[in-house]
């Protein structure tokens, strides 16, 4: 039997109208679509600037938001549909883990209590003991229990309290984690490890996670896949082994060469053409989105809007050069 | 005379209720002419602690308790009011973190420009204006951005705007903390050429400070590894990478991220809190090579080899 896939995200437009007055509209997400197969567990990674859509889409991912066209479907299902009838079960199956490890904190309750009303509403191992599951969680990423039990968020760093969110994940076992740049906060030393237990899931515990960044350097770490976005569309998406060594979009292009390479030997050459867009200048709602900051730009970019075209095995790419 | 600026045992402490906090606690080194220097250490290390305390700006509870700063043979800790206030922005400026929220949203980018240069030189109103489109041009930005408002730029944007106006009046040295962090890959890039351009058509020094390696892996020609209030290593950017002395130096490198390798390992443990140094090496907890003499000895700074400082006991025998 075939099985719906894990997570499809189909043709989702989110408008935000900004503005009192003038209502005037941004399209923050345009028409994105791309699924997570779930056959076995993969980490896809959604890649853009500040500002292209990724966090949109996960929280509409999540139900936090409502599309305004499109749909997005956990095995099949609609996720609203999904939340009015099922709650319990959606979101015990599909995790999120966000940005900020000092916000989702209450201050008023010691930590246990993140972990201990987890096991409680989603009624996880009833007969069990929950101390020595907890610990057990706790120990898997990293922490000793004795250390971090009893105390307040303010007394754990802002690592401890990002992995505490991980053990939080292992007791709940989603079947889906979402993850908004989870290690942009946390310090350089910690993030292999952090990043290390997201590899565990999906290794041990075949936990498949959206994971959104704006670097390529974490993403080619932990993602299998990678869907690149640009002011709220979907440019290029592949295998993250393919889109690093030849990206094909001028867009995914420049992103790759501006990664700082921590190797000092190996030094930026050439230099990056900037250019200076002209602000007044909107872009034609018919025409590429990066048209204007775009390097390899040719006459037809600022008139017709590229699709996506399928390139290769799973890769795809939208830029009227593949057209 | 080669060094611009030159930092010696200089102690910055926070006055709390508990008694004090070593936020830095005895931080030596030299920023030569001409050069980029870099400061690397995780968030809470001292950093930004370091470069208020050098430029005299550091706020109460805060307060220098010791040391000695040399800025172009000028005691800077010894200077008074408007004697301090000759040497910033005409020979010392100073790029502040999150400074592209630090423009009047209600003045255009040229008065602004224009007002640094007046308040702090006696360059005429006239001549100043003159020299905004040439300021921006250096930083890569049209010349119309001189006629709008700080909102109708990108980040990067108002980034380039405050260091074309730290640089408008030819300074000897600029500090810069954490420049290029929160904006775009792309526009990271274009302010790292920025400053390289800078440095190379305007000999200025610049003392550069980011949490990022890869960026100083990209920019700096010397690199200092701050932790926990203290310098732990400082040499050429090469070697310290290729092969750092201080094992923490070399455990930091090891975890970094990068598309150019696949495996990487964090640090076990968490950093200390400025609020209780460990005793010894401050690193000692950490350390996979600590042995007793670094539970009980704070290792001093020491040189070892040509422009290369350590602070470990057992500097050198890295494997």
């Amino acid at each position: 039997m075939s099985e719906a896939p894990l997570l499809q995200v189909n043709h989702l437009t989110k408008v935000f109208i900004a503005g009192m007055l003038s209502k005037r509209q941004v399209k923050a997400v345009d028409d994105v679509s791309f699924e997570v197969k779930g056959e076995k567990p993969q980490i896809t990674a959604l890649v853009g600037e500040s500002g292209s859509g990724k966090s949109t889409i996960l929280r509409t991912i999540l139900g936090f938001i409502k599309p305004s066209s499109g749909e997005v479907l956990y095995k099949g299902k609609n996720v609203f549909e999904l939340l009015k009838k099922d709650r319990k079960t959606f979101r015990k199956e599909v995790q999120a883990i966000f940005q900020d490890p000092y916000s989702i904190y209450n201050p008023f309750y010691r930590v246990d209590r993140v972990l201990e009303l987890v096991m409680k509403n989603f009624e996880i191992d009833p007969g069990k003991d929950r101390k020595a599951l907890i610990e057990e969680a706790l120990r898997k990423v990293g922490i000793r229990p004795e250390e971090l039990l009893g105390r307040y968020p303010h007394q754990i760093s802002g690592g401890e309290r990002q992995r505490l969110m991980l053990a939080r994940i292992l007791l709940i076992k989603p079947r889906l984690l979402l993850a908004d740049e989870p290690v942009s906060m946390i310090d350089a030393s910690l993030r292999a490890i952090f990043l290390d237990i997201l590899l565990d899931f999906k290794k041990k515990y075949d936990i498949s996670s959206v994971y959104v960044t704006h670097d390529f350097n974490v993403a080619h770490y932990v993602a299998d896949d990678v869907v690149v976005l640009c002011n709220g569309n979907v440019v290029e998406k592949g295998t993250i082994n393919e889109i690093v060594s030849e990206p094909l979009h001028p867009y995914t292009k420049n992103l790759i060469r501006s990664i700082p390479i921590p190797d000092p030997t190996k030094r930026w050459e050439d230099k990056i053409e900037l250019k200076v867009t002209d602000l007044k200048s909107r872009i034609k709602a018919q025409g590429c989105i990066y048209c204007n900051r775009c390097l390899e730009v040719c006459e037809g970019c600022a008139d017709k809007k590229p699709v996506l075209k399928k390139v290769g095995k799973d890769r795809e790419v939208a830029c009227l050069k593949f057209d | 005379m080669d060094n611009i600026l030159e930092v010696e045992n200089l102690k910055v402490y926070y006055k709390g209720v508990a008694g004090e906090y070593r936020a830095v606690d005895g931080v030596t080194f030299q920023v030569r002419k001409k050069e980029v220097f870099g400061i690397a250490g995780e968030s809470g290390c001292g950093k930004s602690t370091l470069v208020e305390g050098v430029l005299r700006i550091i706020k109460p509870p805060g307060y220098i308790a010791g040391g000695k700063v040399t800025f172009d043979g000028i005691d800077l800790l010894g200077l008074k009011g408007e004697e301090l206030r000759k040497i910033r922005w005409k020979k010392l400026s100073y790029v502040p973190q999150g400074s592209m929220n630090s423009l009047n949203p209600i003045l255009r980018v040229k008065d602004q420009i224009v007002d640094a240069i007046t308040t702090n030189s006696e360059v005429t109103k006239k001549e100043a204006e003159q020299q905004v489109p040439i300021l921006l041009e250096t930083v890569g930005l049209a010349k119309d951005v001189a006629e709008m408002y700080p909102h109708e730029l990108s980040g990067g944007m108002k980034q380039r705007v405050i260091i074309a106006a730290a640089t408008a009046l030819k300074p000897d040295l600029i500090i810069a903390d954490e420049p290029v962090t929160a904006l775009d890959l792309v526009v990271q890039r274009g302010i790292l050429q920025t400053i390289t351009e800078l440095r190379d058509k305007n000999d200025v020094a610049i003392l550069f400070v980011a949490h990022d390696m890869a960026v100083h892996a990209e920019l700096v020609d010397r690199l200092a590894i701050m932790y926990a209030g203290l310098i732990m290593e400082i040499g050429p950017v090469v070697d310290v990478f290729k092969k750092p002395l201080n094992p923490y130096t070399k455990l930091l490198i090891e975890a970094i991220p990068s598309i150019a390798k696949k495996r990487i390992k964090g640090i076990p443990g968490i950093s200390p809190s400025l609020f209780n140094w460990p005793a010894g090496c401050r690193f000692h907890p950490r350390c996979p090579y600590a042995k007793d003499v670094c539970k009980a000895e704070l290792p001093k700074l020491r040189s070892m080899g040509k422009d290369r400082y350590v602070v470990c006991h057992f500097a050198g025998d890295l494997k």
